[in-house]
């Protein structure tokens, strides 16, 4: 359980798995979250890729993703099938707007039990490459984990607040085979933010998050999601690759109708670099409650350099991971008054 | 060691217990700016004073303001408690607490009446403190006047001016258009009836219990670098007009666990019923309830 950690083997296990998520080793380096943030970035599942892209690229992050996109640009594409809510496999899970939530929350693989104190004394860990612990390893090893369609959604929970009504524009287009022209819809918008630089869309949300009153993650959940594509004489559906998912949904307070209200977004990106999807679902949450983000954005001194502090940044979305309940019940508490007004 | 003529130093204090480290995880010149800034607070009541806020072990915004006051003060006959919510058990203040209780080697505790320091996230203990206890509270948004006044260098003088207009507007708007002020958690408070100050996102319900307080309560915000403070015994009045006063929240039923219906409580999954069930936030206090009552 993640907002409430008694001692427990639960914990303990947790623990194990952070500490022995090496993952692939390059030089007795773990580069195990820049490879998934590269393949994010690049809009492309392919971590052996990526870390031949960091190796040729020098580390140079920018340079890797292009690297990847340059080879996916030339290479055949196949439509998937729709991922079907039961083959995606939920690793770990949590909310911050409730202290507890049906279907438990997991810590899995947490990144805030790593400890953020530089260790002189431990060599750099050299392992033999491709050692099978990694963040979503769980999935393949933990056969009992629940599917996303026997979980139930935090976001139901939520009652007695009017949400900000969702466009329903439709299904996207592939951002790496059409050309996406605006006005975009909501889902194409969604398709392209998800490409977005981790460190963009984090400066982005910062300053969101900045200006709002009320910001709450109701659910955050890593899955492994795996992936079909109708077999090409049989048109059957061929399981291909699992590939591992963070989706996030969040609350920002909004006026609804003159009223206070919540305006509910969504993000989700590939690989487990959490602070990527919490801040794609504070865009599209944003989004959502001022239009196209119509209050004006003045690019003063103060606000450049909040949005440029990385370290600030940062930490400021991945705190949305910390329990929110007290202050979102007293949200919840206020809106409702003026609801029955 | 130190005789009682000689007080205590922190390098005294850490050769003592023989660690290379720092006493309390700070080195001295960090922990006499903040206990410098804590002092200046402590004689502006409700001032946002700017202190050297370090790179701590836990990320900006998940408490490094709070903890870095409490390691300042922290000494190894002290008691911490640490609640996120007013949970004991949240991992960002098991951590904390771990971090604050190993590197100034003193205890650790759940108990809110055994506990020298609390600092606490968002709460503030259902228990009321004694004038022995110190309160220090994680603060995101150290600045009250920041949705209506964007531009910091603007909100000083608006606080050099001790000129609320702003506030007052944005309050009156609120009330003209809505019924009510919008803020649920954070409401606004004025200290001493002179400085607004943001008391962090403590629910209403806690906004209405921090008048003469008989404890001291540190306000520390790590990301904003700015440290305010509450000596004990000062007049904290919500930011209301006189005909219409701040109302706390009011949940919908007693607490599924012990059955208060004063304190706060917040919704919850209540395993097996179908609906959302309500509890109480404060952990300890509950349980306290809870125990007194078998």
């Amino acid at each position: 359980m993640y907002a409430s950690m008694h001692e427990n083997t639960a914990l303990d296990a947790a623990r194990t798995l952070v500490r022995a998520a090496t993952g692939h080793q390059a030089g007795g380096v773990s580069t195990l979250m820049l490879e998934q943030q590269v393949c994010a970035e690049a809009g492309l599942w392919e971590t052996a890729a990526a870390r031949r892209a960091l190796d040729q690229s020098h580390g140079d992050t920018p340079h890797a993703v292009s690297m990847l996109r340059v080879w996916a640009a030339t290479q055949p594409h196949v439509h998937a099938v729709t991922v079907a809510p039961d083959d995606v496999a939920v690793v770990r899970r949590l909310s911050s707007a409730y202290p507890e939530i049906p279907g438990g929350q997991w810590l899995g693989f947490s990144p805030d039990l790593a400890p953020r104190q530089l260790n002189w004394s431990q060599a750099p860990s050299v392992e033999e490459v491709g050692s099978t612990a990694d963040a979503t390893a769980t999935a393949a090893t933990v056969s009992d984990a629940p599917t996303r369609g026997g979980v139930p959604r935090v976001r139901d929970l939520i009652n007695g607040v009017s949400m900000v009504p969702q466009p329903d524009d439709g299904a996207g287009e592939d951002p790496a085979h059409t050309v996406l022209v605006p006005p975009f819809t909501r889902a194409c918008r969604l398709g392209l933010l998800a490409r977005g630089e981790t460190g963009a869309l984090v400066a982005l949300a910062a300053l969101i998050l900045g200006r709002r009153q009320e910001a709450v993650l109701v659910e955050l959940t890593v899955g492994v999601a795996r992936i079909r594509i109708p077999h090409p004489r049989t048109e059957a559906p061929c399981a291909v690759v699992d590939v591992p998912i963070t989706e996030v949904e969040v609350v920002l307070d909004a006026d609804v109708d003159g009223k206070p209200g919540l305006a509910m977004g969504w993000g989700a990106s590939m690989g487990t670099v959490e602070r990527r999807g919490i801040s794609l679902a504070l865009l599209d949450a944003a989004m959502q409650a001022d239009g196209e983000l119509r209050e004006q954005l003045v690019l003063d001194e103060q606000t450049i350099i909040a949005a440029t502090d990385g370290s600030a940044t940062n930490g400021f979305v991945e705190h949305l991971r910390l329990p929110h309940y007290a202050g979102f019940a007293a949200y919840l508490a206020q809106a409702a008054v003026k609801q029955a007004r | 060691m130190s005789t009682p003529n000689q007080p205590q130093t922190v390098a005294g204090l850490a050769a003592a217990h023989g660690k290379p480290e720092a006493y309390a995880y700070l080195d001295e010149d960090t922990k006499r700016n903040v206990r410098r800034a804590i002092l200046k607070a402590l004689a502006i009541p409700g001032w946002q004073v700017p202190f050297a806020s370090r790179e701590m072990p836990v990320a900006r915004g998940w408490g490094s303001g709070g903890l870095q006051v409490t390691l300042s003060v922290v000494g190894p006959t002290d008691i911490v408690k640490v609640i996120d919510q007013g949970d004991d058990f949240s991992v960002n203040a098991v951590g904390m607490r771990n971090l604050i209780s190993a590197s100034a080697q003193c205890e650790a505790t759940t108990s809110t009446p055994a506990a020298t320091i609390i600092q606490s996230r968002h709460r503030i203990p259902d228990t009321d403190l004694r004038a022995d206890q110190l309160l220090v509270l994680q603060v995101p948004h150290p600045e009250p006047l920041r949705r209506v006044v964007p531009d910091d260098v603007a909100a000083l003088a608006c606080h050099a001016e001790r000129d609320y207009t702003p506030a007052w507007l944005d309050l009156y708007d609120a009330q003209a258009r809505l019924g009510g002020p919008r803020t649920g958690a954070d409401h606004p408070v004025l200290v001493a009836g002179a400085r607004l100050m943001s008391p962090s996102p403590i629910p209403r319900h806690d906004v209405m219990r921090l008048n003469q307080r008989a404890h001291p309560i540190l306000l520390g915000a790590g990301r904003r670098a700015r440290l305010t403070a509450l000596p004990p015994y000062t007049s904290v009045e919500p930011l209301a007009f006189d005909d219409r006063p701040l109302e706390p929240e009011r949940p919908d039923g007693p607490c599924h666990r012990c059955g208060s219906s004063t304190s706060y409580r917040v919704p919850t999954d209540g395993a097996g019923v179908a609906a959302l069930v309500w509890c109480c936030s404060d952990v300890d206090a509950c349980g306290a309830r809870v125990g007194a009552a078998e």
